[in-house]
């Protein structure tokens, strides 16, 4: 049985869903208004999207839409009973587009084959069959699932262009490695991840030679008392992913090693999640220093230094100089890294709709209405 | 690295217009005017997609197990509605029927299929929580769900038949399935030992639950349930977890009411426990006592399992060699990976290396898997893997730490010949690691077989053909002696043995 959101564009065409569908293995959502597409993607795991009947505008805005609310791995199907949209609709980053009309049973063989296109167990292989999103499981999740299992595997994290590895033999976590850190400090930056990816494979060879020497439950135990005492400290800091940049109007006297690594860091804006995986510093130390930063208001919330800027650019007329600096790092994007052996995607798609052209015959009968007008 | 597109059409000009319109999209593309053309230089390099006039459509069997290997599309003038599902049936991704603009559509069409499987397969699979049931248990996802009050919707696949759980607040507040609901839903998944399944969580402000039963009353029912299971195959099914069973028939089958009968039919038409269990449209307990009823009367009765197997295992001499001519120096661990068409015996060919350790073997898909302890901290992995669409990718993935390849042919399936041919190539070339090549089913004198073998089989130089019997440990670790460096050109490779 698969989920279905329709997007429906045209309140004339729900009985020819309905009867589409009747009898048959779908579970079928409707939605008519494009606001309501981002809740109901969070309230099901759909398995696709048709947009019916079709428009390349309205389908380019539902797209936009799932894409800007991290929905952007569902596959979008295109229905349309005009031959003349279909060009457009080819343009979209779309699964499918599916012209009406067609025998039943052809549309669903249609629809069947975009589910096993999508399929993300097609290229599952043992040793890698338990993988996702850190939004889900987080590293206290997983070390509690690694050891019910007794497994001997590699458990790989993976952010952005940041990758950590946590090694278990029969269940039991061995040791960590990431950004050049081991064992407990490398722990404790994964743990605090909120997102990115996770991935389980059958290997720890790669294990650094040396033990934890601790057991599952007490790696447990201190890591959620790091946590917590990480939460404490990190109170009244911008949220994670908030940006953060470097005040160019205020000057820099003596500062730590490590305040002097984070302003230069925040030279170009960055979120503290950023600092947290560039640093190999401890969480805790990241966050005290930055707090005694923000008190001196040598870096702050990007939206505050902007602010200050625009209120002395006002002032004395900085004018262009100053936006170099709202010039932001690269983001950490969702979708993270590439599998290995896929191919990069293509360029991304674009909705290119032609240039409006009159025909001399039409351009002369609206000259002539003009000039009725007139 | 493009994607590769092939064109097969008689009309030159037109297959031109095609390739000229699918190279806009940054792809690559080669023609061909006939169907063995293409399919000899597919043998040589597997395109991502085939763009083929249905003209060339010629032999269904053949074409047929050429779509299922390479995703096709078709295109032509107008056709008979029958004849365009019949096209789906056979695997085709895609029938186009000649629009004004065919080049211009075909192009779109195969842009389109390429994005799907490719980009929205891979940002799926970094964005749902996937895996199989015999790695993760289920128990344990409830648990921590339970222990996180997290908001889950599980989707669990076996075979054809799914489920779909959700969690609200670490609480199941719903279970569908495609013949039972909620509390008998959830206890069906959970006695579930196959499977695969997806994770994503949800936000919702409440909930309202089908379900009465708490998740502890339902994983202690579950477990309770099992233990019932359990009663029944040792009592009727020789203690085996997932026993075959036949149907006796006898005019008692005559008597008894529908309910019953369905089960019956489901033991007809699935024989198998654990499928018959799953497919039932009444409870695993109704199913049991039924069944249980059923055995007691002599209405069933399973089949018996093979013999107990005095395994042959790997003996000191054979680690010795492995970890010499294959692992390499200071290495205690490597892939061996076995490939072949379905149903070619590399299923077979795993269990018989794996020997007395087969129980850990895992299939997922079209992948067998079994890491083999040879010695205290000497491994061996063995991968047995399915040369279908999907087996490039899946090879990719297990590469790492490949140290080399058995490709196993069938002797009598000559259609495999080209493809069989194409796979092997690509191995030796990409990954430089040893193979051979095991011939299976032989007719007759196998020397003869061999030589048939070797003049359609393009055998890289230096790789060896040896005929095997998959279940013989000693004609497997023949092959494993003879393993060989591909050397172009030498007509000799360098021989472990």
């Amino acid at each position: 049985m698969h989920d279905i959101l329709v997007f429906l564009l045209d309140r004339e065409s729900i009985d020819e869903i309905q009867n589409f569908f009747k009898g048959e293995n779908y579970r079928v959502t409707i939605i008519d208004k494009l606001e309501d597409a981002a809740d109901a993607c969070r309230q099901e795991l759909f398995d696709m999207a048709l947009v019916w009947p079709a428009q390349p505008e309205k389908t380019a805005d539902f797209i936009t839409l799932l894409d800007a609310n991290q929905f952007k791995y569902m596959p979008i199907v295109a229905v349309t009973r005009d031959e003349k949209q279909m060009e457009n609709l080819f343009h979209l980053p779309i699964a499918d587009l599916i012209k009406l009309p067609l025998p039943r049973l052809e549309f669903f063989y249609l629809l069947e084959r975009v589910v096993e296109d999508i399929d993300v167990h097609a290229t599952v292989v043992e040793g890698t069959n338990w993988q996702g999103s850190v939004t889900e499981y987080n590293l206290i999740d997983l070390i509690q699932m690694m050891e019910a299992g007794q497994r001997n595997e590699t458990l790989i994290m993976r952010v952005g262009k940041h990758t950590g590895n946590v090694f278990f033999r029969e269940g039991q976590l061995v040791n960590a490695s990431f950004n050049g850190l081991s064992g407990f400090p490398a722990l404790q930056k994964l743990a605090f991840w909120q997102k990115g990816q996770f991935q389980t494979k059958a290997d720890v060879d790669e294990a650094p030679a040396e033990d934890l020497g601790k057991s599952n439950h007490d790696i447990l135990i201190d890591l959620i008392s790091i946590l917590h005492k990480q939460e404490q400290v990190s109170e009244g800091l911008p949220a994670l992913d908030d940006d953060i940049l470097k005040n160019p109007l205020t000057t820099i006297k003596h500062l730590t090693p490590l305040q002097e690594k984070i302003v230069k860091l925040c030279e170009t804006s960055t979120s503290l999640f950023q600092l947290l995986l560039a640093l190999p510093e401890s969480n805790e130390d990241i966050f005290l220093e930055l707090k005694l930063l923000l008190k001196m208001n040598l870096v702050g919330k990007r939206s505050d230094i902007e602010a200050q800027i625009k209120e002395k650019e006002d002032g004395i007329g900085f004018g262009k100089f100053f936006s170099d600096l709202f010039r932001k790092k690269p983001a950490i994007e969702e979708g993270y890294y590439v599998y290995e052996g896929y191919i990069e995607e293509a360029e991304p798609y674009q909705l290119i709709i032609p240039d409006l052209k009159l025909s001399a015959a039409d351009l002369q009968k609206l000259e002539s209405k003009i000039d009725g007008i007139i | 690295m493009p994607y590769l597109t092939y064109i097969g059409d008689t009309d030159a000009e037109l297959s031109g217009q095609i390739a000229q319109k699918i190279k806009e999209f940054d792809l690559q593309v080669e023609a061909f005017e006939d169907f063995s053309g293409l399919l000899k230089r597919s043998a040589e390099k597997l395109p991502d997609l085939v763009v083929l006039n249905a003209s060339l459509y010629r032999n269904k069997e053949l074409y047929q197990q050429f779509y299922l290997k390479t995703p096709t599309i078709v295109y032509g003038s107008k056709m008979p509605a029958d004849e365009i599902l019949d096209l789906y049936y056979q695997n085709i991704k895609r029938v186009v029927i000649e629009p004004d603009n065919l080049p211009g559509r075909l192009a779109a069409v195969v842009n389109m299929i390429l994005f799907r499987r490719n980009h929205v397969r891979r940002l799926r699979q970094e964005a749902i929580t996937h895996g199989s049931l015999q790695s993760t248990s289920l128990v344990e996802v409830l648990q921590n769900a339970m222990i996180e009050k997290k908001n889950l919707i599980l989707k669990v696949r076996y075979k054809s038949w799914e489920t779909r759980i959700r969690v609200y607040e670490g609480h199941v507040v719903g279970a569908e399935s495609s013949n039972v609901n909620n509390e008998e839903a959830l206890l069906k998944t959970l006695n579930l030992k196959d499977g695969s399944f997806e994770i994503r969580g949800y936000q919702k402000e409440d909930e309202t639950s089908s379900v009465s039963a708490s998740n502890l009353a339902l994983l202690a029912e579950s477990k309770f349930q099992q233990g019932g299971i359990k009663e029944f195959l040792k009592e009727f099914g020789f203690g085996l977890e997932n026993p075959k069973f036949k149907v006796i028939h006898s005019n008692e089958i005559l008597e008894l009411p529908s309910d019953k009968l369905k089960v019956l039919d489901l033991v007809e038409e699935y024989a198998m426990f654990q499928d018959v269990l799953v497919y039932s449209p009444f409870s695993l307990s109704k199913t049991i006592e039924t069944l249980s009823e059923f055995g007691a009367r002599g209405l069933i009765t399973p089949e018996k399992p093979e013999e107990t197997e005095s395994f042959e295992t790997f003996q000191p001499q054979d680690i010795d060699f492995i970890r010499e001519n294959l692992f390499g120096e200071g290495v205690n661990s490597g892939t061996l990976a076995i490939l072949g068409a379905p149903g070619g015996g590399k299923s077979r060919m795993v269990k018989t290396l794996a020997g007395f350790q087969k129980g850990s073997i895992k299939s997922v898909q079209s992948v067998d898997f079994v890491r083999i302890n040879l010695q205290s901290n000497v491994k061996l992995t063995v991968f047995g893997v399915s040369t279908n669409e999907t087996f490039l990718p899946v090879l990719e993935k297990i590469s790492q730490g490949l140290i080399a390849c058995v490709l196993l042919v069938d002797f009598n399936q000559k259609d495999n010949y080209e493809f069989l041919n194409y796979v092997l190539k690509q191995v030796v070339r990409f990954y430089e690691v040893p193979a051979v090549i095991g011939l299976t089913n032989l007719n007759g004198d196998a020397e003869n077989n061999i030589e048939e073998f070797g003049r359609q089989f393009e055998v890289p130089d230096g790789v060896k053909v040896l005929p095997v019997s998959t279940d013989s440990f000693n004609d497997v670790r023949q092959l494993l002696y003879n393993l060989n460096k591909y050397s172009a050109g030498s007509g000799e490779g360098e021989t472990y043995a």
